[in-house]
């Protein structure tokens, strides 16, 4: 991070995304959106299916690039950045939370943990002594040696919640973390997450379309047609 | 071809037509009757672009192999047949007198007179299938051209009745413009385009033909066209008059040509036919009705009739007949035709004799009846043309079956990737599948909506396949062709493909793709619903719902279910329906058809006992005993194979109840493997094999690692398969991967084939892929720890081991492709580096004799020794030594064996000086006879009636399934394997004059001696039966270290020139042929290497497939940090992991089986010894390995560039 630790930790201004879908037909999925982040901040996104959620979450963390304005992440443009330099910023920086787990079926849970940090060249007995630390901060320390496929959906969820984690980034983002839930597990997640960013002070962006979730968020950003409605 | 495996081409095609056209109209009517099945598999196919050409790619390799083998014996047959039709063009036959076609060497028939000729076309008067008969005077004698010093040794010389060359002619020059031979005068010759080569003679030179007498100037008039009466080699023609007096046989011939009806290939057509006609004008009747008096004994009927029920059907009718021929008081003129043609066919006479020869103890009578068969013909019926050509079958389909038997690895693997891809697929459309069976599809209909689309990949693939498959043989046909081509024998190869090898190798790549697609199918159709739909892991129903009763009932019903329903629709209206049904029925109803129908059902109800294992097991020891009952080793050591998979299979089913905890099952494997390990570490000790105890050792060792690393683990996937398959791969690598005799002693002696090299190499590679994809976290424990220190690539090593290794089937049946043809290739270049080393020990082969010469038969050397120095010069001091010898066929039968019958082989009777000096050396000496080379040679030399026979008279244990056509006699009671041997008493039989000599064969020559084919004894045995003295025809000359064979050989044939000398540098010939075997070796790897193309494309598919499966995990990977050259260093990483470990397999294996090939074959080849072709190997390698990863690069560029948002919103 390049800036002072008052500064917003996302400034996004006038950013605009369109999609070609193939035979001419072009969706603007995002039109002009200006949006800031505070440090240690939860933010809420929701809004009718369609909206642009994700796609607004995809382009803020750099996973997909946007046509027009500017992102700032921690004061640093994302669109001067080339690929690698921006994948190596996200898996420094940035942890990721998705609906579907998104964990590799081949890996154990440890094993999907440390892979971040395997990425990010710690050597393997420090990387595996954080992934453990990390699983057992969400409560799935006795089920390290245990494949996704073996873990029940919430074990799962806390397993990405740990990936995410494990680099001890600045800000983690979250698509539909609890889409998969039940009421109960989702409820313990979003207790998660509040905790953590309590205790590590770790902004997350989280994209959700449950009110009760985005109840516990410390800010709720409404999107319509691919513009922020309110915020 | 005519025939392929001895079965005639139009039958196979038929037989495999047939099949296609079942399979075809049958999944046809399917399709038809439930069309929306039909259009869910038709239409997959269109979705994946690449992936269709990558499986049309894969099926159709197969057929590519089948198609190319084919058109390689096609063109070969062909170009043969060509070259027999060019070289005796109207020729079909050729008569000669009774005694002359049997003593071949001498180049010379006996005279008869002209006037027999007449008589015969008298006989034929009226006969249509005959449209020409020629006189003619054929010799051979040397001739040299005096201008330039150029001879051939052995020139060809016909003399032809020029009055009517009718069919046969005419005779045309270079210019297409007919000759006229009778104009030649005194001593003009034409001569035809070969030997005007060979001599480098022109028209109007001078050349001087070599008789006994003195040597004769002929004029050349005239060159004419090779072929023909020209014929293919160095011929000199001149007319019939001339050559009467040239020869000094005035009014008199020695053969006559004979043309059938019809053109130069058809008229072979009617050989047969003509063959019998000819003989049986040929025969003396008189002489047959005497023998028909000698063998009318009832004692000789009744063990004629005996005899022939052993014999094959057209001999047995044949002698029954001749029986009640011999029987009968009198004989009407069509009865005595009919037992004239008997008695004057070679093979039935042979028989009638060995009757006689069981009822008679005097050798007289035996004698006597023995000449009255010999002055039977009047005249000998060789049919050239038809043998020629029979041959020209035979060894176009020998050749062919090498490259078929070879290609079945190739097959295998790409059998393998056929399966591999339907898994694929099927795992690809599993969440489809499952929602089309929560709708209604039947389970059966999942089956037919795989072979649907199967099918039409099936028949595009086999098109493409036959197809290619033309140009592959075409293009290993024209690097056949250069290897051995040879400027001098005029022989071109002509591309050939019959249409009948493109129906059979379409067909058969049809019907083995649709029978793998069928079981891929039926395995697919297993889903469980729930799991299908939420595309969770394999829970695979193996029990059917349906009872065992009901599924044998409806496949015994099932042709019948087919016609009731055909009524049912027929009943309802519905005419279609009703023709599709009743078409169902009647291909049903075929009983290969329905036997397949209810074998299917059959192994339908067993699936279940066969995976618990004691049906596996029990089917394993069946064919134990069949293989220790028969002898036979394939079927022994399969079902070993199979017996230790049903054992594993069986630990598997114990393993998988809650008594058997970790801690008990690593016991009890352990516990299995123990007596195994001991077992052949005693036999490793006791034996003194190094590489068994090695073996036994490396396993232990294995099998101690792998219980401590498993020790400390706690959450172990699937342990009692890992558990169990680790058993049996471990158990297998210990059977097949030690020598060939370890278990010598504890089995009878059981005999082997060519099949043994398809079987071992199936069941070597089985057995580490087994334990490799059950153990594959050691690997990666091993590879994390040597590669973990890189940290960046140290992710991407992580998924690129994990991914692999958690899909077992996947993994294990790519490495199996890969290892498969890698181990071929290795083995076959293992094996010709050993053997090219054998052959270049030039002593062991040549006996340490340098030069070869053989001389006229009509001229020969009279005392060579005292010519030698005024041959030679000064040059003369450095011939060490000259010993000759002369060939002669004969005919052998063993004293006291089973097989009574002559059988032809070729004598050599040797001078002194050749026994004195020859270092041939011995398989197996008999005892008494001492040990070495020289006290064998010195007893042939000094004690009457020894003999030595060549290797290829003696049976082997395993193998010898290559030999094309050889010599046909065979010793009994021992075998080229053995250590020691009995003196074998032989008879040796002159085939003219009937005089028998006993010989004592004392010992067995080495496999690698160039004396094959040939039982060899002092030159005084071939005398003494031999009716008239017997020239030395061939010379051996043996040098001093320092001499130039090359220049003394050119001195000898000079010299020599009217003897005919041609002598050839021994050493100089074996390279020539050391070089031949390399590359032929080379063209068969070249052939099986195609299968690496099965192993590439199986690497392909699973990238392909892989990029599209993980396309979301692709996103995730992305999104925490990985750059897109580490996605594409992964996928890379993961199929090289593969390939890598399929070649280390592979060339291990290899390795192991070459080197335990070649110790088995050393202690027979003299010479032979093991070594690594590392640079062979590392081309292997490195061409194996570039093209994979080349396969896998697109499918790893198109996953590095999926951007992570866009992966991550894919579902």
């Amino acid at each position: 991070m390049t800036d002072s630790v008052s500064a917003p930790i996302v400034v996004a201004s006038g950013i605009h995304k369109t999609y070609n879908s193939g035979k001419g037909v072009v969706v603007h999925a995002i039109r002009g959106i200006d949006l800031t982040v505070e440090r240690a901040e939860v933010v809420g996104v929701m809004g009718p299916s369609g909206c642009g959620k994700t796609t607004l979450l995809n382009c803020l963390s750099g996973l997909d690039d946007i046509d027009e304005g500017d992102i700032k992440i921690g004061g640093v443009s994302l669109r001067g950045m080339d690929d690698d330099t921006r994948t190596d910023y996200r898996a420094r920086e940035m942890g990721f939370v998705f609906q579907l787990y998104n964990l590799l079926p081949v890996l154990s849970a440890v094993e999907n943990v440390e892979l971040p940090m395997l990425v990010g060249g710690v050597n393997s007995r420090d990387a595996r002594r954080r992934a453990m630390d990390s699983l057992e901060m969400v409560g799935l320390g006795d089920w390290a040696a245990h494949r996704p496929a073996e873990l029940s959906g919430g074990q799962r969820q806390r397993v990405t919640i740990a990936r995410a984690l494990v680099n001890d980034p600045e800000i983690i983002w979250a698509d539909e973390p609890t889409g998969d839930l039940d009421s109960e597990t989702a409820q313990e997640i979003m207790e998660l997450i509040l905790d953590l960013n309590e205790r590590n002070r770790q902004t997350f962006i989280i994209v959700t379309h449950a009110q009760e979730i985005g109840d516990q968020c410390h800010r709720i950003v409404r999107m319509r047609d691919g513009r922020i409605e309110e915020q | 071809m005519e025939e392929i495996f001895g079965l005639d081409t139009d039958v196979i095609m038929l037989g495999t037509l047939v099949g296609f056209l079942v399979i075809f109209f049958g999944v046809g009517a399917l399709a038809v009757l439930n069309r929306i099945v039909l259009k869910i598999g038709l239409r997959n196919i269109p979705r994946r672009p690449a992936q269709t050409a990558l499986i049309v790619v894969g099926l159709m390799l197969s057929t590519l192999i089948i198609s190319s083998a084919l058109g390689t014996g096609d063109t070969l047959n062909h170009s043969i047949r060509s070259s027999v039709t060019d070289g005796l063009g109207e020729i079909d036959e050729i008569l000669t007198a009774n005694l002359g076609d049997s003593l071949g060497l001498t180049g010379s028939s006996p005279y008869f007179p002209v006037d027999t000729l007449d008589t015969l076309r008298e006989q034929l008067s009226g006969y249509e299938k005959i449209d020409g008969l020629l006189a003619a005077v054929s010799e051979t004698a040397p001739i040299s051209n005096p201008a330039n010093g150029e001879s051939v040794a052995h020139m060809n010389i016909l003399g032809i009745e020029t009055a009517d060359l009718g069919v046969f002619g005419p005779v045309s020059d270079t210019n297409g413009a007919d000759v006229n031979i009778s104009a030649l005068t005194g001593s003009e010759v034409f001569i035809n385009e070969k030997a005007a080569e060979s001599l480098e003679a022109s028209t109007g030179d001078r050349i001087t033909m070599f008789l006994e007498d003195a040597p004769v100037d002929l004029n050349v008039a005239g060159i004419v066209s090779d072929g023909g009466l020209a014929g293919e080699d160095e011929t000199t023609l001149l007319s019939l008059v001339q050559a009467q007096d040239l020869f000094n046989q005035p009014g008199s011939i020695n053969t006559i040509l004979v043309s059938n009806l019809g053109d130069e290939l058809s008229g072979a057509g009617l050989s047969e036919e003509v063959t019998k006609h000819l003989r049986s004008l040929l025969t003396d009747r008189d002489t047959a009705l005497r023998i028909k008096d000698t063998l009318n004994v009832p004692a000789v009927l009744t063990d004629i009739r005996e005899r022939a029920e052993d014999r094959p059907e057209a001999m047995k009718e044949d002698l029954l007949d001749a029986a009640d021929l011999l029987e009968s008081a009198s004989l009407s003129p069509e009865q005595e035709s009919r037992l004239v043609s008997h008695l004057a066919d070679d093979g039935t006479a042979a028989q009638l004799l060995l009757s006689l020869e069981a009822n008679t103890d005097d050798p007289q009578q035996m004698f006597a009846a023995f000449m009255l068969f010999n002055e039977l013909k009047i005249l000998s019926v060789q049919d050239i043309k038809a043998d020629l050509l029979d041959l020209a079958n035979n060894a176009a389909s020998g050749i062919m079956s090498i490259f078929i038997i070879f290609g079945l690895f190739s097959m295998m693997a790409g059998v393998m990737l056929i399966f591999l891809i339907f898994v694929m697929l099927a795992a690809e459309r599993k969440p489809e599948m499952g929602i089309a069976r929560a709708v209604g599809m039947r389970r059966r209909h999942l089956v037919q909506s795989f072979v649907y689309e199967g099918m039409a990949y099936d028949l595009m693939a086999a098109l493409v396949g036959a197809l290619l498959g033309i140009g592959v043989g075409m293009a290993m046909v024209g690097i056949m062709a250069n290897i051995f081509s040879d400027d001098d024998d005029g022989f071109r190869l002509l591309m050939n493909y019959r249409w009948q090898s493109f129906v059979i190798s379409y067909c058969i790549g049809v019907i083995l793709t649709f029978i793998t697609i069928f079981f891929s199918a039926y395995r697919a159709s297993r889903l469980n619903i729930i799991s299908a739909i939420r595309d969770l892991p394999d829970t695979l129903q193996s029990r059917t719902q349906e009872s065992r009763l009901r599924i044998i009932g409806r496949a015994l019903a099932s042709p019948f279910l087919s016609l009731l329903a055909a009524f049912r629709y027929l009943r309802r209206g519905r005419i279609g329906s009703f023709f599709i049904n009743l078409l169902l029925a009647l291909l049903k109803i075929l009983p290969p058809v329905w036997a397949a129908l209810v074998l299917w059902s059959l192994v339908r109800i067993s699936t279940g006992a066969l995976s618990r294992g004691w049906l596996t097991f029990i089917l394993g020891a069946g064919l134990i005993a069949l293989g220790l009952v028969s002898k036979q080793l394939a079927p022994f050591t399969i079902g070993i194979t199979i017996s230790l998979i049903g054992i594993g299979l069986m630990l598997r089913w114990l393993f998988d109840r809650p008594y058997w905890d970790a801690r008990r099952q690593n016991l009890a494997t352990a516990g299995a493997l123990l007596p195994l390990l001991a077992f052949y570490l005693v036999v490793g000790i006791v034996k003194g094999q190094a590489l068994t105890v090695t073996l036994a050792v490396v396993v232990a060792a294995f099998e101690l690692v792998r219980q401590a690393a498993l020790r400390g683990e706690t959450a172990v996937t699937d342990l009692e398969s890992r558990n169990a398959f680790t058993f049996t791969g471990l158990a297998l690598l210990l059977f097949w991967g030690t020598p060939f005799d370890s278990l010598e002693g504890l089995t009878p002696e059981m005999s082997s084939n060519i099949e043994m090299f398809f079987v071992s190499g199936l069941c070597l590679v089985m057995a580490p892929v087994f334990v490799i994809v059950y153990n594959a976290d050691l690997i990666t424990d091993i590879l994390t720890a040597i590669f973990g220190r890189f940290s960046r690539i140290r992710p991407a090593l992580k998924t690129a081991i994990a991914y692999p290794l958690n899909s077992r089937l996947r993994t294990g049946l790519t490495l199996a492709m890969l290892a498969l043809v890698i181990f071929t290739l290795i083995v076959m270049s293992s094996l010709t580096t050993a053997f090219s080393a054998a052959l270049e020990d030039v002593d062991a082969v040549t006996g340490g004799w340098d030069i070869v010469g053989s001389v006229s038969y009509n001229n020969p050397v009279e005392d060579i020794e005292s010519e030698l120095p005024g041959a030679l010069g000064a040059e003369v001091e450095k011939v060490v030594a000259v010993g000759g010898y002369t060939s002669m066929p004969v005919d052998l039968r063993q004293v006291g064996a089973e097989n009574q019958e002559w059988r032809s082989y070729t004598a050599r009777g040797a001078q002194d000086s050749y026994l004195r000096s020859t270092g041939h050396d011995f398989k197996i000496i008999a005892d008494g006879y001492g040990d070495t080379k020289e006290e064998v040679w010195n007893a042939v030399r000094t004690t009457p009636n020894l003999a030595v026979i060549d290797a290829l008279a003696i049976p082997a244990r395993e193998g010898g399934g290559f030999i094309i056509g050889g010599p046909e006699f065979r010793v009994e009671g021992m075998f080229i394997e053995d250590e020691s041997m009995e003196p074998l008493e032989i008879e040796v039989r002159e085939p003219r004059s009937g005089t028998v000599a006993r010989v004592t064969v004392i010992a067995v020559m080495d496999l690698l001696s160039d004396q094959f084919g040939v039982i060899m004894f002092p030159k005084s045995v071939l005398d003494d039966i031999s009716p008239d003295e017997l020239p030395v025809t061939t010379y051996r000359f043996k040098l001093a270290e320092d001499a130039d064979a090359t220049v003394i050989a050119d001195k000898l044939e000079s010299a020599f020139v009217e003897n005919g000398l041609e002598p050839t540098v021994l050493a100089e010939d074996l390279e020539e042929q050391r070089e031949a075997n390399i590359a032929i070796n080379r063209l068969l790897q070249g052939f099986m290497a195609s299968g690496l193309l099965v192993g590439i494309a199986a690497l392909g598919v699973i990238s392909l497939r892989s990029v599209v499966e993980r396309r979301q995990q692709i996103g995730v990977l992305r999104a925490i940090g990985y750059r897109r050259g580490m996605v594409l260093a992964s996928f890379l990483m993961e199929s090289s992991f593969i390939a890598l470990l399929g070649i280390l397999i592979g060339v291990g294996l290899g390795a192991l089986l070459s080197y335990n090939l070649v110790n088995d074959i050393s202690d027979d080849v003299p010479g032979l010894s093991f070594s690594i072709p590392w640079i062979q190997i590392a081309i292997i390698v490195a061409i194996a390995y570039a093209f994979s990863l080349l396969t896998t690069f697109l499918p790893a560029r198109q996953a590095s560039r999926i951007y992570p948002a866009e992966a991550l919103r894919y579902h």
